[in-house]
């Protein structure tokens, strides 16, 4: 089944666009900057369900060839490198795992943060 | 009110001898402390002072629970670093039982600006800002030459120490980061070892600091004071976080580690030893990506639940950027 249009993030975008244009021009003051930080969250959420998926797939393919196993959650594959590097049986001397963690990393800037500017000077290099 | 402003008013005549205070408002403090600014006539003129006391007016507990200092030792480290000629807000009155206002000090008001945005952009701190890093660095000196032998109250945190604190926090939020985790390693395998331990500010950075045209005014929230590595001060300002995008000018988003280091060794300061002070960048980025996590936590858990504090969780990743920057660039 596939859910009817419009998209989430169609709808969230609506209402990120409903609290920019009409609800943040009525307030001031502490509630107005909670406000823009509320639709600063709604972004993040719109670019999650943009960008995520794809990433997904992909690093859970680097995940699995760098911790040997053949899980499906990302999640717990990702704990499963954690407990791997802090026992020190993954280093940066293991093959891929700086380009996992760059690329990781990049995804999560991608979605969280894309105008840091460490971010933005990593990607134009 | 009424009393409040009446033991308070009591409590400067005697400690400061100034006249009845006027004009009390509330400031934004933080969580455990609370800060108010008043006016008052000082020997003629009329002065304006700030007040910081522990939260609803109690007494301290020591302190020594978490990271923060005890309210008193906070201001008697003030009037040691300001005999150092490090910039602060002159303390007047350090309150006591007598009082009835709970544990807290007033200070002279200082004018200025902390907020980092407009110390990086504004115009009118264009002359400020090329200063600023030696001036910094100036300050650090001043502080790190304080004998630590007049200071009660304050805890020796070596780097591994503090290591085994935010880790104990990361680990009890439960929710692995495998960059934080090769930050860990890697802090653990470089800590220095420091036998000489000094005061450390313990948050030295934008935002702390009181900053006018001509510079910096004054160093400002004393509550993370503690004995520990110099370099760990002049770390912590490097910290990519407290560039505010100005990631090109890696002390502050002012200044050169030149013009720190600098700074530092013209005002009497050990030689600055720049491996240290990468390491406490490290360090620092680690903590403030933990902290992050920390507030992140303190919503999902519903400890106290607000949407900014749920935001800042999503930047904890700006920290991952940085640290792989510094680490495995």
């Amino acid at each position: 089944m596939a859910m009817d249009r419009p998209t989430a993030a169609e709808l969230v975008s609506a209402t990120r666009d409903f609290l920019t244009d009409k609800i943040a021009p009525e307030l001031s003051g502490f509630n107005a900057f909670q406000l823009r930080i509320a639709t600063n969250v709604l972004a993040i959420v719109e670019r999650e369900l943009e960008i995520y998926p794809d990433a997904e797939s992909q690093e859970r393919a680097m995940l699995q060839t760098l911790t040997g196993t053949d899980n499906d959650d990302v999640k717990l594959l990702e704990r499963e490198l954690a407990q791997k590097i802090r026992d020190r049986d993954v280093t940066l001397k293991t093959d891929g795992l700086k380009d996992y963690l760059w690329q990781s990393v990049m995804t999560k800037l991608a979605i969280d943060q894309p105008r840091y500017a460490r971010y933005r000077a990593v990607k134009d290099s | 009110m009424e009393e409040f402003v009446a033991q308070l008013s009591a409590a400067m005549t005697r400690h400061a001898k100034t006249g009845p205070i006027e004009n009390p408002s509330q400031l934004s403090g933080g969580a455990s402390q609370e800060m108010w600014r008043f006016s008052a006539d000082d020997n003629g003129s009329s002065r304006d002072f700030v007040l910081r006391r522990r939260h609803g007016g109690v007494e301290d507990d020591g302190g020594l629970s978490g990271t923060a200092i005890t309210m008193r030792a906070e201001a008697e480290l003030i009037a040691a670093v300001e005999a150092k000629n490090v910039p602060v807000p002159r303390v007047r009155a350090i309150l006591d039982k007598q009082d009835g206002l709970g544990a807290g000090y007033v200070m002279e008001a200082l004018e200025g600006e902390t907020i980092a945005r407009k110390i990086l952009r504004d115009e009118e701190f264009a002359a400020a800002r090329p200063l600023l890093a030696e001036q910094c660095g100036a300050a650090m000196a001043g502080i790190h030459d304080v004998a630590i032998s007049s200071l009660d109250g304050l805890r020796p945190l070596p780097a591994l120490e503090q290591l085994a604190m935010y880790r104990e926090i990361y680990d009890a939020i439960d929710d692995p980061h495998p960059v934080f985790e090769l930050a860990f390693v890697w802090l653990e395998d470089n800590a220095p070892k420091v036998d000489d331990l000094k005061l450390v500010h313990g948050d030295f950075r934008n935002g702390n600091l009181m900053i006018g045209a001509e510079g910096l005014r004054g160093v400002l929230d004393w509550e993370l004071a503690h004995l520990g590595d110099p370099m760990e001060d002049l770390g912590w300002l490097c910290v990519t976080s407290w560039r505010f995008g100005e990631i090109d000018k890696p002390v502050g988003g002012f200044g050169t580690l030149d013009q720190l280091f600098k700074g530092y060794e013209d005002a009497g300061g050990t030689p600055v030893d720049p491996a240290r002070v990468h390491y406490w960048e490290v360090f620092g980025t680690m903590k403030w990506g933990v902290i992050c996590m920390m507030q992140m936590s303190a919503h999902i858990t519903g400890a106290t639940k607000s949407v900014e504090r749920a935001a800042i969780g999503r930047r904890a990743s700006e920290t991952e950027i940085d640290l792989l920057s510094l680490l495995a660039a």
